[in-house]
């Protein structure tokens, strides 16, 4: 925490202005929004009024244009203090992202400044019942009439769903193409055809929106798809690039809080006499959390670094590296955290119950862990083809 | 166009002092209700270092800030004089005004004086202790104040100084574009010597009262009672005896 990593004045602007909100807004409200599986709509207000909502987005479109460091910074603050109302913010990255990479000057003129203010929310929309890892497996179809694309079959699990105004949907535009048959479609909340079904009640984050999306018949005029018909697994592929960081900034906000609860915990529990801080056992634990925290942070930030400096195209293995370290981190850490509470940790009215809970979504989403060792091991084959 | 003077102070290590933040935020909201191009002027006296809660200020929606800076002749001002030095800023600097709003207190000295002191100096009304104000027209406005029991509403002309207690209005955190403009916004400095300022009225010299020492309140060395209820309570009396 007193680690030093050099951001700049703007930056820790940001770290600043997040943390007054995650203390003064979200601080009180969390638990309610955990326990009733609220939308935290009132929340995304404070975090639109205090700009939080487009750090990442270009200035020209309203943004402040810090880049995903700026997104990822925000992100690691409040998840400190919530991880599920963050998300709202980090799942809206993803949702846009397409967008914000591969859209056209229209499309992102027509979304982008609406994401900035903080007006509305966005979802990406890939996973489907029968099709997870797998993104091949997809069943949602878009047929060709005339300048519109009728789009058919359900998407599952979509964070923000429900709730956003504005939906990147990847679709089969050929069934018979394969990898190349997935192409890419912007999709409003309020079209035709376009409906809303079961809500799940999941273990954590559960303040943030988990729905199912239901195409019938929905009609979607052609400038509504990103980028060129079929490039919709490269678009995927892309985005979860740049996504992932996210989730590894969730990831060590989560491990962050849980840290601090536990050491404040264990100097104000007295056992046998004495703080509990003051046994080795303890010691050792934290001591461990605290350096893989720290080392999850450096890893997180030094390959965001490198994202936002394009200096390479490749950055797939790097983007699932930090994402795999930093949620397993979390999940270590967040366990350890309740370990050191012990009966109380398991108690809801203590914060690391909701931590522990919240962390085990970061091993998941975007990728479960096992696909980001996939992709890692893929890096490393092809790095070693092209140098040999 | 309508003038809000909102006078704050720099704490060291702190920052803004607490009660400053309300009369801040009752000033930006008079100005965000009333359309009619008002404007929010808040001033402080203070060392240099000061200026970073004046960017505070502008950051949560003040328009134009004034730091009252002069090594020499400001130094070891007490509360009329630092409330001599303000008056005569602010009837220089501002001119016609219509309301001028104060924390009720600092977080450090604390004399809850300065407000009431500015008020008397331009010849003003004042209200004490308000916690949100009811209702403003040009003439006149309504304000309801904390008293011992309860609350009380004043009804007082125009101009007038409030000093303001933690009200209804929670203040605002600044967002990130603010605080960016508040970075490079201009500060406007005067010296004793630019308020064309009666220096025998301030300073060390012009101040009826002086600190003569500051220091922090030792803590008595605390004893800990253990052993059976009987046996703590029976010898901590014996010690509460023997102490007074």
């Amino acid at each position: 925490m007193v680690m030093n990593y050099m951001l700049s004045e703007e930056e820790q602007l940001l770290i600043e202005t997040a943390k007054i909100v995650a203390n003064e807004k979200i601080k009180p409200v969390r638990q309610y929004y955990d326990k009733n599986e609220e939308f935290p709509w009132s929340i995304i207000n404070e975090l639109a009024k205090a700009d939080l909502c487009g750090v990442y987005i270009p200035e020209a479109y309203g943004g402040l244009g810090k880049g995903i460091m700026g997104l990822i910074l925000v992100v690691e603050e409040l998840c400190k203090i919530d991880a599920g109302i963050a998300l709202t913010l980090a799942a809206t990255a993803l949702g846009i992202l397409p967008i914000l990479l591969f859209g056209t000057s229209t499309q992102k003129k027509k979304y982008l400044p609406d994401i900035a203010a903080g007006k509305s929310i966005a979802a990406f929309c890939l996973t489907e019942a029968n099709a997870g890892s797998d993104v091949t497996a997809i069943n949602t179809t878009a047929i060709q009439d005339g300048d519109h694309y009728i789009i058919n079959g359900n998407k599952c699990f979509i964070t923000n769903g429900g709730e956003a105004q504005v939906y990147t949907v990847f679709v089969k535009t050929n069934t018979d193409k394969g990898l190349r048959g997935i192409s890419c479609f912007i999709i409003d909340k309020e079209t035709q055809g376009f409906a809303f079904g079961k809500k799940e009640h999941k273990m954590g984050i559960r303040a943030s929106s988990t729905r199912e999306l239901i195409f019938n018949n929905c009609k979607i005029h052609k400038d509504q798809m990103i980028g060129h018909i079929g490039a919709g697994l490269i678009i995927a592929q892309k985005t979860l690039n740049y996504s992932r960081p996210g989730v590894a900034a969730q990831a060590l906000g989560i491990a962050t809080g849980a840290l601090y609860e536990a050491i404040h915990y264990a100097k104000k529990r007295v056992q046998f006499g004495k703080s509990i801080i003051t046994f080795q056992a303890i010691q050792h634990m934290l001591a461990d959390m605290a350096t893989e925290v720290e080392a999850a942070r450096a890893f997180l930030y030094s390959c965001v670094r490198m994202i936002d400096a394009k200096i390479s195209k490749r950055i797939s293995k790097e983007s699932a590296m930090v994402k795999l370290f930093c949620s397993e981190v979390a999940m270590k850490v967040t366990l350890n955290a309740v370990q050191i509470l012990g009966g109380y940790g398991y108690l809801q009215d203590y914060n690391v119950e909701k931590m522990m809970r919240d962390a085990k979504i970061t091993t998941l989403y975007e990728g479960t862990s096992q696909i980001q060792r996939n992709e890692i091991a893929l890096g490393l084959i092809k790095e070693t083809v092209i140098n040999e | 166009m309508n003038k809000i003077v909102i006078c704050i102070k720099h704490i060291h290590n702190i920052g803004i002092n607490y009660f400053d933040l309300y009369a801040l935020e009752e000033g930006v909201q008079l100005k965000e209700q009333n359309q009619d191009n008002s404007k929010v002027i808040v001033f402080t006296m203070g060392p240099r270092g000061s200026e970073s809660t004046l960017r505070t200020a502008i950051s949560k929606g003040a328009d134009e800030a004034y730091l009252l800076t002069d090594d020499k002749f400001f130094k070891g001002s007490d509360t009329i004089a630092t409330s001599y030095i303000l008056a005569t800023a602010i009837k220089l600097l501002v001119g016609q005004y219509k309301i001028i709003i104060c924390g009720k207190k600092t977080y450090d000295s604390g004399t809850e004086q300065v407000g009431p002191a500015i008020a008397t100096m331009l010849n003003i009304p004042h209200v004490s202790y308000v916690r949100e104000i009811k209702s403003i027209n040009q003439r006149r406005l309504t304000v309801e104040r904390v008293v011992d029991d309860g609350y009380e509403t004043i009804r007082s002309s125009l101009p007038v100084l409030l000093t303001v207690t933690n009200g209804v209005h929670k203040p605002r955190i600044a967002s990130i574009k603010s605080k960016l403009l508040a970075r490079k916004a201009n500060i406007k400095i005067f010296n004793a010597y630019d308020l064309d300022i009666n220096t025998s009225k301030i300073g060390l010299y012009g101040s009826p009262t002086q600190v003569v020492s500051l220091y922090t309140k030792k803590k008595k060395l605390k004893k800990k009672f253990s052993g059976s209820a009987r046996y703590i309570v029976s010898s901590f009396i014996k010690q509460f005896n023997n102490s007074i």
